[in-house]
């Protein structure tokens, strides 16, 4: 019987969410990376005006 | 004795069954004994745990409650005695004092538990931890906080490999959250019929016309449908090749590359779309809803008075508020009782209920959207995975007040099959009858054939005291309504 199984009982439907991680995980990486930078700089920029005081 | 009788005589006595919902995870499963949660874990699995729990990201979201408490149980007598099978180790959670599914959850429920998810997944991936699931069950309220429970769900994070989770995590959080806030409609009933979440092409025909341009949408509804299509047809193909005769053999996993900026920025978009969004309830003005009850300050105050004197005997632990509105009686309850579970089928109440309870609750109350007339069954594998309401636990005391009209008149259910209902439920009963002759009971008959000659208090009274000593009672609304304290016999 299993030989006569409809091709459509094998698809995944899964293999699908696979390829749309990745095609929105690449521009969410993005705007991930341009987020941390944009932090990163802040801080540091931050961190010349506020010199803890007494020091 | 020989060690199986002993074995069985330990069985029996510490109550152990393994529970019916938890199955999928083949690394580990969940017993009951008696009031406590046991956890039989395979060896990795126990490790997994000794590992993550640990790490200071784990520390810190159990500092919060953010995940259920869970100790080692594996030197307990029932894990050394066997009874939790072939599982080398145990685990002891807290236990949750009631059990709800996403199914029974308001929208900002659903919205707490999906951004408590990506919480932790934002905190354990950079410390290399990720959850192998996305399974919305996986999330349960203790009092209006969400907790995670799966603790086994974490496993150590991959470099380059995807988020497993993203499909499941669509599909049971993101597509009904999407429904209600983008097309105002409740995701509750179609949960309930799809338990594993809505599928990208259902989710897509649903959304993607209307809520074409809503934040979201475009890419993780319609394009994702779109892979999942194609995706699809090139695995029909595939497996219309793989004949004996043609001696083909299957295409090996996608291999594409995943990398930690790629998950992490996924997992982050989902939080600012799913923060963002809101239930069009909300944005209606509430008004007096609080107030939404035909009663004077002074009938209205009448009762708070009877339901306080019976609720704080101190007798009744479990209070069960079914049609609680939004939950004044539910509150006016909970100093006296451990746990109140707040029930009614009216989603934008209940949302209430738990905002409030969120914002000022005292952790004792449950708010759960149930239809009063089709109250959750007993579903998924083999008509156990998800347990019925009743099957979930019994009340003490139940507060069945201003309900009864809505089910004997507008669901048309007997008042005999209601009150028998009522019985098997368990507990003390605190019951408001409205006669046929109150306005709201006659704004309810008004479009319908008058066929319930025998809703009259004394067929009412004759009905319950079958069953329960009617103890005190009292008039309310210039007689229209009684108020009934009920004590089983």
């Amino acid at each position: 019987m299993a030989a006569t199984a409809p091709a459509y009982a094998y698809i995944d439907p899964g293999s699908g969410s696979v390829l749309a991680t990745a095609v929105i995980g690449f521009f969410a990486a993005i705007g991930y990376t341009m987020r941390k930078y944009y932090y990163k700089a802040k801080d540091a920029v931050s961190g010349l005006f506020n010199k803890p005081e007494g020091k | 004795m020989t060690a199986s009788a002993v074995r069985e005589r330990l069985l029996a006595s510490l109550e152990i069954s393994p529970d019916a919902g938890s199955f999928r995870d083949r690394s580990n499963r969940v017993f009951r004994a008696g009031d406590r949660i046991l956890r039989g874990v395979s060896k990795p699995a126990y490790e997994n745990w000794k590992s993550a729990s640990e790490a200071p990201f784990f520390k810190a979201l159990a500092g919060e409650r953010k995940l259920i408490a869970t100790t080692d149980a594996s030197g307990e007598e029932a894990a050394r005695a066997g009874a939790l099978g072939e599982w080398p180790f145990a685990l002891a959670h807290q236990t949750v004092p009631f059990i709800s599914y996403p199914y029974e959850w308001s929208f900002s429920m659903l919205k707490d538990a999906a951004l408590l998810h990506l919480e932790i997944l934002e905190k354990a991936i950079p410390a290399g931890w990720i959850l192998k699931d996305s399974s919305a069950y996986n999330v349960q309220f203790i009092g209006a906080a969400p907790v995670f429970i799966d603790i086994p769900s974490f496993e150590p994070y991959r470099a380059g490999e995807p988020w497993g989770g993203y499909r499941q995590f669509c599909m049971m959080f993101l597509y009904p959250l999407m429904l209600k806030a983008y097309l105002g409609v409740d995701f509750g009933p179609i949960l309930r019929a799809y338990i594993d979440g809505v599928d990208p092409l259902v989710a897509d025909r649903l959304l993607s016309r209307s809520a074409r341009w809503k934040k979201g949408v475009f890419s993780h509804v319609t394009l994702h449908a779109k892979m999942q299509s194609r995706a699809s047809a090139s695995e029909l193909d595939e497996a219309k090749r793989l004949t004996e005769d043609a001696g083909d053999a299957p295409e090996k996993k996608n291999k594409i590359r995943h990398s930690e900026a790629m998950v992490l920025g996924l997992i982050q978009g989902l939080r600012g779309t799913i923060a963002k969004m809101t239930s069009p309830d909300e944005r209606t003005v509430w008004g007096d809803y609080d107030a939404d009850h035909s009663y004077s300050d002074a009938s209205l105050q009448k009762k708070k008075v009877f339901i306080e004197k019976h609720a704080r005997s101190g007798a009744y632990r479990k209070v069960w508020d079914i049609g609680c509105n939004t939950g004044v009686f539910s509150r006016l309850c909970a100093p006296f009782a451990d746990q109140v579970i707040s029930i009614d089928g009216d989603a934008k109440a209940i949302d209430r209920l738990y905002q409030r309870e969120k914002r000022d609750g005292a952790g004792k109350i449950l708010p759960m959207i149930v239809d009063l007339g089709n109250v959750s069954p007993n579903q998924g594998w083999r008509g156990a995975e998800r347990k019925s309401l009743e099957k979930r636990g019994r009340p003490d005391l139940v507060l069945c007040l201003a309900l009864i009209h809505h089910i004997v008149i507008a669901a048309n259910i007997p008042m005999s099959e209601f009150i028998n209902w009522l019985d098997d439920l368990g507990g003390d009963l605190i019951i408001e009858f409205v006669t046929a002759e109150d306005a709201m009971a006659q704004m309810l008959l008004r479009n319908k054939v008058d066929q319930y000659q025998d809703y009259t208090i004394a067929e009412f009274e004759r009905l319950v005291s079958a069953r329960y000593e009617i103890a005190d009672s009292e008039e309310l609304k210039g007689g229209h309504r009684k108020i009934y304290f009920l004590r089983r016999r």
